[in-house]
């Protein structure tokens, strides 16, 4: 088997890059691509080196394909914008900054409001009904709102 | 010893591809899912790309973060009158907070529906059965709100909850029909009397109408013919006093000659009518002869007259 693995030249590595690449393709698990990726990595300083020894090409895929993850996970978490700050999904998130009329008192902190025909707990200062609110926060499944 | 190698070398690649596939998760939006690190939850993770860290971290749950809807199963809820009613609603609901709704409670789904189905039957065990028909909307809003308040600390925000069927027992839908078609009856029948005293109103506010025009008619008509008697006494007065007036400045006599003229004209008319058999005199046939005897005396006044002019 040793015999066997010393034969190995980048077109193997290349090889399998694309494979790799093709079952992340029908696969789209976002996997395959860090580790066709580090095949072809494999492959590239195979081909510039041709007497890397196939140990040495072994631990270069191995350490290549966990890290190709953990770099590109570091770089989403430096720049969120690129995830994306979406509402959805968020319901109370989606009516912060928004402008509503009370339809009734807040009372003792607790009032509510109809958002959207259906009706929300608000925590926030006493207002009397017909007062405009803005939604400042989600706290569990109320509004915290202040006034306008 | 060398001779493993390989195997090892091949074992270390297998290890890292499966920690690959182990390391990255791929959150699909409207899902999160828990994190547990030694079986303890340290923190959701949001639709995206995300690496966790192999055999120390595990996926708790998979949140769905979408609206949902439950159905509530039907019941049977006895009402504030004793009427047993078969109910049964839809419920909608979205989780805010993946954690809670993950650890906080078991079984989420059915708690929710346990909760609602308990709820529906205080809310409805407190109405008479005619409320509950007719204001589903008050029954819709109560519930929301019990049951929103309830599930808060679970993370989920109840967005609506809607009572689909009342269904009554048989036998009171029947009675309940029968009542319907009786108040519409009695409305007819009220419509009805109403029409029909509203005619009679019109028809006597007519003849009273009518009964006013005629008198007034006659009344004029009377008036007219008073006027008019009057106008004819007043013409035979005039007439009177022509003729007095008339005789006291000519002959005394010239009256006579009338009255016998008129006489003896009656007498004609009496004597030509057909019915030739009775002739009625008059009482006083004495008078005609009167009156000849006035013509004769008519005669001789003129003759003499004309005697003396000739004289």
């Amino acid at each position: 088997m040793e015999s066997y693995f010393a034969q190995l030249t980048h077109w193997h590595w290349a090889i399998l890059a694309v494979g790799f690449t093709i079952v992340e393709v029908l696969l789209p698990v976002f996997v395959f691509l860090w580790l066709g990726l580090a095949a072809g990595l494999t492959a590239v300083v195979k081909y510039l080196h041709p007497a890397f020894s196939w140990e040495g090409q072994f631990l270069l895929f191995c350490a290549t394909a966990l890290l190709t993850i953990a770099v590109w996970h570091g770089l989403l978490r430096k720049r969120p914008s690129a995830v994306g700050d979406s509402t959805l999904n968020r319901r109370g998130t989606q009516y912060i900054g928004q402008v509503f009329t009370l339809e009734q008192p807040i009372v003792d902190g607790v009032g509510h409001l109809r958002v959207d025909d259906t009706f929300w707990r608000l925590q926030g200062p006493e207002l009397t009904a017909g007062a405009k609110v803005r939604v400042t926060e989600v706290v569990g499944n109320a509004l915290k709102v202040e006034a306008v | 010893m060398s001779g493993l190698l390989p195997f090892f070398m091949l074992s270390l690649l297998i290890l890292a591809v499966i920690l690959a596939v182990a390391a990255v998760r791929v959150v699909p939006q409207g899902m999160e899912y828990t994190l547990e690190r030694w079986g303890r939850y340290i923190g959701t993770l949001k639709p995206g790309f995300n690496v966790i860290m192999p055999i120390f971290d595990r996926i708790g749950s998979k949140i769905n973060m979408m609206e949902q809807v439950l159905d509530v199963p039907s019941q049977e809820v006895i009402t504030k009158d004793n009427a047993m009613v078969r109910v049964d609603g839809v419920l909608f609901f979205q989780i805010l907070d993946a954690a809670k709704a993950a650890y906080e409670v078991s079984n989420l789904q059915l708690a929710i529906r346990q909760l609602t189905q308990t709820n529906i039957r205080t809310v409805m065990g407190s109405m008479d059965l005619d409320e509950l028909l007719s204001r589903r909307d008050d029954i819709n809003i109560r519930l929301l709100s019990v049951v929103d308040h309830a599930t808060g600390p679970w993370g989920i925000k109840v967005t609506r909850i809607e009572i689909k069927d009342i269904t009554p027992p048989h036998d009171l839908v029947e009675s309940m029909g029968r009542q319907m078609k009786a108040e519409r009856e009695k409305r007819a029948q009220i419509l009805e009397a109403e029409g029909f005293r509203q005619a009679e109103i019109l028809k006597a506010e007519g003849e009273k109408q009518a009964a006013i025009l005629q008198a007034e008619g006659r009344r004029e008509a009377a008036f007219r013919e008073a006027e008019a008697r009057e106008r004819l006494a007043e013409a035979e007065a005039q007439a009177t006093r022509m003729v007095s007036e008339a005789i006291s400045q000519g002959n005394v006599q010239a009256i006579n000659y009338f009255v016998a003229q008129k006489y003896v004209e009656a007498l004609g008319r009496i004597a030509s009518s057909p019915n030739e058999k009775v002739i009625l005199l008059p009482m006083e046939t004495s008078g005609v002869l009167a009156s000849l005897a006035g013509v004769a005396e008519l005669a001789r006044d003129a003759f003499s007259g004309k005697k003396s002019d000739r004289v």
